[in-house]
């Protein structure tokens, strides 16, 4: 009988942001219930890149606990975009929660949430063990059920929880159930063991081995809303507060890519050749439903709902067709192309529909007029997500298309192509509203308060300087080693 | 057919029983009644198992606290029905029936595959052995289920609470 031996340093950003996010909370229920908190959201952002910085200096040596928490440049980089991408959507939530019309939403709680839920999301990408990972996906989960419901007496919004809550859970046992059969097999709960194992296992008991791959694979589908399991997202995106879904479409989403990575590569990479035509079915499926179906849309909320599920669809392309080191490059370049066109692209959406107060797409009409800067950034970050050149979200695609063609899954390439063709028509018919209609009569000019300036600047900035010079983050990624850390 | 294997139907069976007529019973004291039937066959399960202290444990959490806190739960709150949408029609009920029906043969099949070897040495899930791994191995897990439970209890309040004026 040994004491538990840890090198607990490897934990440091994750102990400081749970130290920070209490502080935040025992702040807030020292000053009052309800009310305006803005020092809370900067105090919040604060702590977000106290931690950020935090992850650069001490994760950038690897190792791990015991083989359940691991530190590699895989976890350090993905640490990275959900801090970053939670600072960012704290500072869109400020100006909404700055409203009179929001006024019943909990500050405080809102904000504590939301750290709490990075910090699920920093667990759960940095975990190489089964239950680790799973709790650190829970807290995420629980978190988002939660924020989704903040605006409690508005019945959308209601619903979207409600929804969120019964259908995440049925994810969640999928998942468990999947993971349980993993368990039986090996007698293990850690990915390396798993990983080992597996290629004899499959040989012995294909069915029990392709069976629990599936159901982690709905699970984890569910997270990531792909196609068959996506159609909580457009009800859910729809009714959540506007801040929340940047929150739903990006970091929940990108922390679910990097479990999907950690779990299939890590546990079932030995069998590789074996699933990866499933993900590519899926990953074709994805990328043609979310690319029609926004087509139809006429409310913003939902068509970027269902533009997220076409994201989310070329995003799997990679894990289809490159393994290793080179596939994770793609995936990590083109989830920071995701992170700073989504999130610019909902700061202006954050803004437009709570000023007009609905969600339909006329809202944005003659936004040119109303605020030039706004319509300008929003054309770029549209611009972007479609793949047109000179923007990070061209460089993203060209690059996991490419890998497509070399890994010899031309059709899915071309899939991806033609799809990304029809979502030029959905992202235009939001740039002719802004620049080709008048605005309505009584729209004034649309002032953009300073938080909301900055998120738009950055990801402006990124979008156009990654669009540009993408060697700047791609020579940094090459040199990764991405999952090693022993 | 061994005593353990009998015993072994017996409590599936109730399990089983009970969980369906959760979901198909009307009222609600009556669903909170089979839960907790449903809750005892999966301990005296755990039981047979040489688990006994996550038998014990099930017994205290699930059937003790949790059932206790639905109805408390039912006596607090009114229930009304209500529903988002038309109710199912019957194409999809029927549709969803052979879909799960498909789900479960191809789980049966699949389990029915397995052929585990039998364990030699007999197995007691002692508490030692608990604590150790839950201090020791997965102790990250165990700190990370604290702020899953902050998170859901704060979650659960903001949700819940009555404004007082």
């Amino acid at each position: 009988m040994t004491a538990f031996d840890a090198n607990w340093s490897l934990m440091t950003p994750e102990i400081v942001l749970a130290a920070l996010a209490l502080l935040v909370f025992t702040i807030d229920f020292m000053t009052g219930i309800h009310g305006k908190k803005p020092f809370i959201g900067r105090l919040s952002v604060l702590s977000l890149l106290v931690t950020a910085v935090l992850v650069v200096v001490t994760n950038s040596t690897s190792g791990s606990i015991a083989e359940v928490f691991v530190v590699d440049p895989f976890a350090m980089v993905f640490k990275l975009i959900i801090l970053i991408g939670v600072a960012m959507v704290i500072l869109i939530s400020m100006n909404f929660l700055d409203r009179e019309r929001n006024a019943e939403v909990y500050q405080g709680e809102y904000y504590s949430i939301m750290l709490f839920a990075a910090l699920g999301a920093m667990i759960m990408v940095s975990s190489a063990d089964l239950i680790t990972l799973f709790i650190g996906l829970e807290i995420l989960s629980i978190s988002s059920y939660v924020l989704a419901g903040f605006k409690k007496y508005s019945r959308p919004s209601t619903e979207a929880a409600i929804k969120y809550v019964v259908l995440g859970g049925t994810a969640s046992a999928f998942i468990l159930y999947g993971m349980s059969f993993l368990y039986g097999l090996t007698g293990s709960t850690s990915l390396l063991e798993i990983g080992q194992a597996i290629p004899m296992l499959f040989e012995e008991y294909t069915f029990v081995v392709m069976m629990s791959f599936l159901f982690m694979l709905a699970g984890f589908g569910f997270k990531i809303s792909i196609v068959p399991f996506h159609m909580w997202a457009p009800d859910v995106y729809e009714g959540a507060p506007t801040p929340v879904t940047a929150f739903l479409s990006v970091v929940s989403k990108l922390a679910g890519f990097g479990i999907i990575l950690r779990v299939f590569f890590l546990g079932f990479g030995g069998v590789y050749q074996e699933w990866a035509f499933i993900i590519a079915v899926i990953a074709a499926i994805t990328m043609i439903a979310g690319n029609f179906i926004a087509l139809t849309q006429t409310n913003v909320k939902r068509l970027m709902a269902y533009s997220g599920i076409a994201q989310a669809g070329y995003l799997l392309v990679p894990v289809a067709t490159v393994v290793g080191d080179v596939g994770i490059n793609m995936i990590v370049f083109y989830s920071v192309a995701y992170l700073m066109m989504t999130l610019g692209a909902f700061a202006v959406i954050t803004l437009v529909t709570e000023d007009t107060g609905t969600s339909d797409l006329s809202s944005f009409a003659g936004l040119y007029q109303r605020a030039p800067y706004l319509a300008i950034a929003m054309t770029v970050f549209l611009v972007s997500l479609a793949g047109l050149p000179l923007t990070a979200g061209f460089i993203g695609k060209a690059y996991i298309f490419f890998g497509a063609v070399a890994g010899e899954m031309l059709w899915l390439a071309i899939i991806m192509i033609v799809t990304s063709v029809i979502s030029f028509f959905y992202y235009f018919g939001f740039i002719k509203q802004m620049f080709m209609t008048d605005p309505r009569p009584n729209d004034k000019e649309l002032a953009v308060p300073g938080s909301m300036q900055t998120v738009v600047t950055v990801s402006l900035a990124v979008t156009v300087i990654l669009g540009i010079l993408p060697g700047l983050v791609l020579d940094i990624f090459n040199t990764f080693n991405w999952m090693a850390f022993f | 057919m061994t005593g353990q294997m009998i015993f072994f139907i017996i409590f599936a069976l109730i399990a089983i029983t009970g969980a369906v007529l959760i979901i198909a019973l009307k009222r609600i004291s009556h669903r909170v009644v089979s839960m907790a039937f449903s809750f005892m066959a999966v301990a005296a399960l755990y039981f047979l198992l040489g688990a006994e202290f996550i038998g014990i444990i099930q017994i205290m959490v699930y059937v003790g606290a949790i059932t206790i806190l639905f109805v408390f739960g039912m006596m607090m709150t009114d229930h009304r029905n209500f529903s988002f949408g038309p109710d199912p029609r019957k194409w999809q009920q029927a549709l969803s029936f052979v879909g799960v029906a498909t789900l479960l043969g191809l789980m049966l099949y699949g389990i029915s595959t397995l052929d585990m070897h039998e364990s030699t040495q007999p197995f007691v899930g002692s508490v030692e052995a608990i604590g150790l791994e839950l201090y020791g191995h997965y102790f990250i897990a165990f700190l990370g289920s604290a702020f899953l439970l902050t998170s859901a209890l704060i979650g659960a309040i903001v949700i819940a609470r009555k404004e007082a004026d």
